[in-house]
């Protein structure tokens, strides 16, 4: 079989033709979306405090290390009020397990982020 | 196909006329779902995917920069779609061994075109056989009619990448047939 014959059959019209009732079930499932209602949005306004306080621990965390292994802090050059509200937070964020509570977080969106990557196709193989 | 039409059914449904996008649908029904045909050899799959297609350009309608053809941008949508679907769900691929034997005819009453339909046979299983990525982008390049600016569009990829795909899929099923010919014939003479 030659390269012709291929290109041929490949190149053949399919024409299906498509049945009587598919105009009307696409409009009736366009008709569906349209009366539903807008879907509800993030609450942002309402996470920003808990993702700023989030985000306050971390940093509180990241201090914490660094002090755990042994730098000098008054190399840092930070005041120490700032670094005692810091080590209060710490301590909060220790008792309560917050860096646990952020890592599952986070390792969550990463999964979420990877389904829906996967699920609608934006994830490209070259 | 008239690329006005388009714009002004698209215009018309993002000012509240939903119905104008039933024009919508009828002008491009037809090579939405001879296209889902393409990727997956099944009518009723074609047209359910060439429905939820549509329903998701209707979402996305709002999306549609005007610097490309309406066409083009839906194109884009249903293929994506398709992809993800078919990669979702698998084609059933039929092994040779499960093809019902058809009826035993003597050799002289068999038609004239029988080997050109064993040889279209041939081509159409070993290009599902081939690896997905050179299965689209062969599907789409001869879906639009040898053309690879827009078979990458529809692809979302470079040409390079299209022809670079369309000669390595080529080469596989010129590989792929004698052997697929050899067992058609075969069973064709038994």
């Amino acid at each position: 079989m030659n390269q012709d014959q291929i290109e041929r059959t490949l190149s053949e019209e399919i024409g299906i033709v498509p049945s009587s009732g598919f105009v009307s079930g696409v409009m009736a499932g366009v008709l569906r979306e349209a009366s539903a209602p807008p879907p509800i949005p993030f609450p942002w306004k309402r996470a920003l405090p808990a993702l700023a306080a989030g985000a306050l621990a971390l940093m509180a965390m990241i201090i914490a290390v660094v002090e755990n292994v042994g730098r000098p802090t008054t190399a840092l050059r930070i005041p120490d009020s700032l670094l005692s509200f810091m080590a209060q937070v710490s301590e909060i964020a220790k008792t309560y397990g917050i860096g646990w509570i952020l890592l599952t977080a986070l390792v969550t969106l990463a999964c979420v982020t990877l389904s829906m990557r996967l699920v609608t196709g934006t994830w490209r193989t070259r | 196909m008239s690329a006005d039409a388009d714009q002004a059914d698209v215009e018309k449904v993002l000012a509240g006329d939903i119905a104008a996008f039933e024009n919508i649908v009828r002008r491009w029904q037809g090579p939405l779902i001879n296209l889902a045909y393409r990727f997956c050899h099944d009518r009723g799959r074609a047209e359910d995917m060439a429905q939820e297609a549509f329903l998701r350009a209707y979402r996305a309608l709002g999306g549609w920069r005007k610097s490309a053809a309406f066409s083009t941008w839906l194109f884009t949508i249903a293929t994506n779609l398709y992809r993800s679907e078919l990669r979702r769900i698998p084609q059933r691929t039929i092994s040779l061994d499960d093809v019902p034997e058809p009826k035993k005819e003597p050799k002289d009453s068999r038609p004239a075109h029988a080997g050109e339909e064993t040889r279209d046979q041939a081509v159409r299983r070993a290009v599902l056989a081939l690896p997905a990525k050179y299965r689209e982008t062969l599907t789409l390049f001869y879906f639009h009619e040898q053309d690879v600016a827009q078979a990458a569009r529809s692809l979302g990829v470079p040409e390079g990448t299209v022809k670079a795909r369309l000669n390595r899929g080529r080469e596989i099923l010129r590989g792929k047939l004698p052997q697929l010919l050899a067992e058609l014939n075969l069973r064709e003479s038994q």
